[in-house]
């Protein structure tokens, strides 16, 4: 799928090459568009009713990518570095909103980040719960970089088992194990429970 | 958190995962060093099954009991008496009467769907309620609780884990082992009535006080197994806690078969042995990888310090072969083994090597064991060693010979000479003289050529078997199929599928003899074994399973009724479950319910009779056209319900049909081909064109007494059908003449044949 999408050989270094020229150019005109677009759907994410109450991110970086690749026919360089920023992106954005949403509750009242929508839905132990994620988040990285890396992708990108080792470029089985063992670590870490935050039971 | 501590936490927690909760705590202890690295690690394992349990509560599906509940269906519940990794286990009890009775209450707190859950407990439940053995626990009950929770009831066991019982009684190996054949027997039974264990393991296996070993939870891995599919979290978790006694093809995840139950119970002989599992990495990743590629190290000495010998060795070793065809082919073959070892009698799984059977017997008789016979042992040893070298020598010159041999002298020049059709018969009958010829002449010759390769000549005696039978020489064919049968057993043993084979080809040839009685035992010889076959051969089973029923049909015996209807059930739903409801298997036991059906001569009865030959002979027609000898019976089968409901003109289209396929394949001459014509004969009759009948019965007895015995009930029915034509058209003289022949003759149950009845008739004309 990789080199049907882009139309490249298996080279992996030649990729890479392609994609630092990429940056320069496309992708990084790009960023601001993808940032904005990740935005819109964190947005509709925070304001729409949820079934659970919780945050289901699935496929959500997946179809920011189709819709760039596909609509705008645009090349973005790998699905592998998309993925990785996207995620990196969607993250970026519920903390900010989180932080938003704490700050708003100490400041009584005064914004202090703005918000552009006051329909924005979230809850204050949610927004507790998502900064503690990615604090907790910041310390796994140090320990187990790529466990903390399968956790953003997977949490936050909502990407399946299959595009996260497809991202790491490493083998589905040890994504498994490592989102196993990373999740249990990071549950124990946070005060409340991930899934009502997150709707892990529904990821692939 | 320093980074050097991660991989260490990983792998400690992958392993502890793979464990029961119970094993988790002291495996911690033993392996970490580090305070902060333990607390680290069963904090994450805390936080894992809390998180399995929380999101199977947010799917709001069941809730989790903190509390013991008071009742759970019509159980009372007593007390908490355990955690498994299902769920938790309740002691309970119920007022039968006059008596309470103890309960073991299981609740399935990790089933996610319920509805599921419960279609599959109550199937479960019907299949189980037949397996019943003294070291199985049975499934009692099932239910629901008030709060939608799956719940199962069974025997209550007082007694410890098979681990803990041989530690704590220091027993020896004979007991350690018989323990195991108790398992292995249970399973064995089971297995029979295709109920697979699917997760055996220690803790699974109770041993009371008196010692007897009782296996818990048979098939429950099974339900457990129906699980939302979107849940992959508690399916890793699940698979991860299962995975210390997994075999090879459940890591794989293919399908699993009696052969991975012969692996677990390889896997409990080891552990009970040894105190250990085969297999101890403590990486979830390595002991996978462990159990599919790494070779066992042989069990040489027990947790006690003794010394394990040889022969118990390799049982256990072959009973954890990766590949499914070099372990036992059975539990049964295994517990057979485990007891021989018992007994110091051959084990199968040693090259039985002459030195080595030599050993066993000296084994066995230890009376004789002084310096002198030590030394003679010696001596036949070395004499042995030197006559197996050119044995060897001697055998794979052979094998290299075989296939030349098997193909010049079996298949050509027998089977070769003629175009054979799917029921060993030649087309044309010219063929048959010549056929004859060649079979009496070269059979003894070959016989004599292929003495010294006794698969060979067996499989010359099966093909011998099938040209008589193609001769309608049932018992030249009887005899040939007897000869290859004993063969055979005595090169597989008991078990095996050419044993089956030989069983199937000699209940035909019953059958063709209306040998009944014979043909059931046979029959139901073969369905054993294919039963017990790896993989199992469903299509050979239901076809196995067929060959009873239509037996049973046959003899038409009241008490054999419940058996029959149970044996219908089941090889229909077998049927339909593994080829599909339009399939052959289930056009085949549509017949066969039929046949159930026209039995019991009641209207509405045949009227069910009737759809199912009508919808069986278009599943045949569809898939194997309209020629195939196959199409002739489900006609013949058809034709004979819609006479009994007196839809006449109809049965006699079917018939006429029927009559054109077989002589298609088998000739107008044939005995085959006497069958329908002989029917036709009484639909004739019975429309009161006794003409035609009289023609047609009078074909049928051409053809069979010219082929078959005298008093071959096939003949019988011939002239008793010729004498009554006769009696009903007013030909006293006729009738008296085949009357007469009729009392002439010497046969089984001559009174159930109303010959006196029909003597009376004639003699009041």
């Amino acid at each position: 799928m990789l080199e049907k999408q882009i139309g490249l050989g298996n080279d992996v270094t030649s990729l890479l090459n392609m994609l630092g020229k990429e940056r320069e150019g496309t992708l990084d005109r790009l960023i601001p568009l993808i940032y904005d677009e990740l935005r819109k759907m964190a947005h509709s994410l925070l304001c729409h009713e949820r079934p659970n109450h919780t945050l289901c991110t699935v496929g959500l970086v997946n179809e920011t990518y189709e819709k760039f690749c596909q609509q705008k026919d645009l090349n973005l360089g790998t699905r592998r570095e998309f993925f990785s920023f996207a995620s990196q992106c969607m993250r970026r954005i519920l903390v900010d909103y989180a932080r938003a949403r704490l700050s708003q509750k100490r400041h009584d009242g005064v914004k202090a980040v703005a918000f552009e929508d006051a329909n924005i839905s979230i809850s204050e132990t949610d927004a507790k719960e998502i900064y503690e994620i990615d604090e907790a988040l910041s310390r796994l990285e140090k320990a187990f970089l790529r466990g903390s890396q399968v956790v953003q992708y997977r949490l936050f990108g909502g990407l399946s088992l299959d595009e996260t080792a497809e991202v790491l470029d490493v083998s589905k089985k040890t994504i498994q194990r490592d989102w196993t063992a990373a999740i249990a670590w990071l549950r124990k870490e946070v005060s409340k429970d991930i899934d009502t935050v997150f709707a892990i039971g529904d990821m692939r | 958190m320093k980074s050097h501590h991660w991989n260490s936490i990983q792998s400690l927690f992958e392993s502890a995962l793979a464990m029961s909760l119970e094993e988790r705590n002291s495996f911690l202890n033993a392996q970490c060093e580090d305070d902060e690295i333990k607390e680290e690690v069963s904090n994450m394992l805390f936080a894992h099954e809390g998180s399995s349990l929380r999101l199977e509560q947010r799917h709001n599906i069941f809730s989790h009991y903190s509390q013991p509940p008071n009742m759970l269906g019509n159980y009372r519940v007593v007390k908490e008496i355990g955690q498994g990794g299902m769920g938790k286990v309740y002691l309970g009890s119920r007022h039968d009467g006059t008596f309470e009775r103890q309960v073991a209450i299981k609740t399935l707190t990790r089933v996610t769907n319920t509805g599921l859950i419960r279609e599959r407990f109550d199937k479960e439940r019907r299949l189980h309620a037949k397996l019943e053995h003294p070291n199985i626990v049975q499934i009692l009950d099932a239910g629901t609780s008030e709060q939608g929770l799956p719940f199962l009831v069974m025997h209550y066991v007082d007694g410890v884990p098979i681990t803990e019982y041989v530690e704590k009684n220091h027993c020896g190996i004979s007991q350690r082992v018989e323990l195991v054949i108790q398992l292995c027997e249970a399973v064995a039974v089971a297995h029979a009535q295709l109920i697979l264990h699917r997760d055996i393991k220690p803790s699974n296996i109770l041993v009371t006080a008196e010692g007897r070993a009782m296996l818990l939870d048979f098939g429950i891995a099974k339900l457990l197994n129906v699980q939302d599919n979107k849940d992959i979290h508690t399916q890793a978790s699940e698979r991860l806690l299962t995975l210390a006694y997994a075999s090879p093809e459940q890591i794989e995840e293919d399908d699993l078969t009696t052969a991975s139950d012969v692996y677990s119970l390889g896997n409990i002989l080891y552990e009970t042995l040894t105190g250990a599992r085969p297999f101890t990495q403590t990486k979830t990743h390595d002991l996978a990888n462990n159990i599919l590629k790494a070779s066992v190290l042989p069990p040489t000495v027990t947790d006690t310090g003794l010394k394990i010998p040889a022969d118990l060795q390799a049982i256990c070793l072959k009973a954890l072969e990766k590949p499914i065809n070099k372990r036992y082919a059975s539990a049964s073959e295994l517990a057979a083994d485990l007891k021989r070892f018992q007994n110091n009698e051959v084990v199968t799984v040693r090259k039985p090597s002459y030195l080595y059977r030599v050993q066993k017997f000296w084994q066995r008789h230890p009376i004789s064991s002084s310096f002198g016979v030590i030394a003679s042992v010696t001596i036949i040893g070395t004499l042995t060693l030197a006559l197996l070298q050119t044995e060897r020598a001697k055998q794979q010159r052979d094998i290299a010979n075989k296939a030349l041999i098997r193909s010049e002298q079996i298949t050509e020049l027998l089977t070769g000479l003629f175009t054979l059709n799917p029921y060993g018969i030649s087309k044309k009958q010219r063929a048959e003289i010549t056929l004859q010829d060649i079979l009496t002449s070269k059979a003894e010759t070959m016989e004599r050529q292929l003495s010294n390769q006794p698969d060979l000549q067996a499989d010359m005696f099966e093909t011998l078997a099938k040209l008589y039978e193609g001769l309608s020489q049932y018992q030249t064919a009887e005899s040939y199929a007897k000869r290859a049968l004993s063969l055979r057993r005595e090169l597989h043993g008991d078990l095996h599928q050419d044993v089956a084979h030989s069983l199937d080809v000699l209940g035909g040839l019953f059958v063709r003899q209306h040998k009944n009685l014979e043909a059931k035992q046979v029959f139901e010889q073969a369905l054993n074994i294919k039963q017990a076959m790896i993989p199992l051969n469903i299509e050979e089973v239901t076809k196995s399973m067929a060959g009873v029923v239509a037996v049973m049909l046959e003899i038409d015996n009241p008490e054999d009724e419940p058996e029959t209807i149970h044996l219908l059930n089941s090889s229909l739903n077998l049927a339909i479950e593994n080829f599909g409801s339009e399939s052959i298997p289930v056009a085949q036991m549509y017949i066969l319910i039929a046949g159930f059906h026209v039995r019991q001569k009641v209207i509405t009865e045949l009227k069910i009779a009737e759809g199912l030959g009508r919808e069986a002979l278009s599943i045949y027609r569809k898939s194997l056209g309209n020629t195939h000898p196959a199409v002739s019976y489900a006609l013949m089968n058809f034709a004979n319900t819609l006479y009994a409901l007196d839809q006449l003109e109809e049965a006699e289209t079917l018939l006429l049909e029927a009559i054109n396929i077989v002589e298609g394949w088998a000739g107008e001459n044939h005995h085959h081909t006497a069958r329908p014509v002989h029917n036709l004969g009484q639909v004739y009759k019975k429309q009161n064109q006794l003409n035609k009948a009289l023609e047609l019965f009078q074909r049928s007895l051409a053809i069979n007494s010219s082929r078959l015995p005298a008093d071959h009930p096939d003949v019988i029915e011939d002239l008793l059908a010729l004498t009554d034509i006769y009696i009903l058209s007013m030909d006293k003289r006729k009738a008296n003449e085949y009357s007469k022949r009729l009392l002439a003759l010497e046969f089984d149950q001559k009174e159930r044949w109303g010959l006196d009845e029909l003597q009376k008739r004639i003699d009041s004309m």
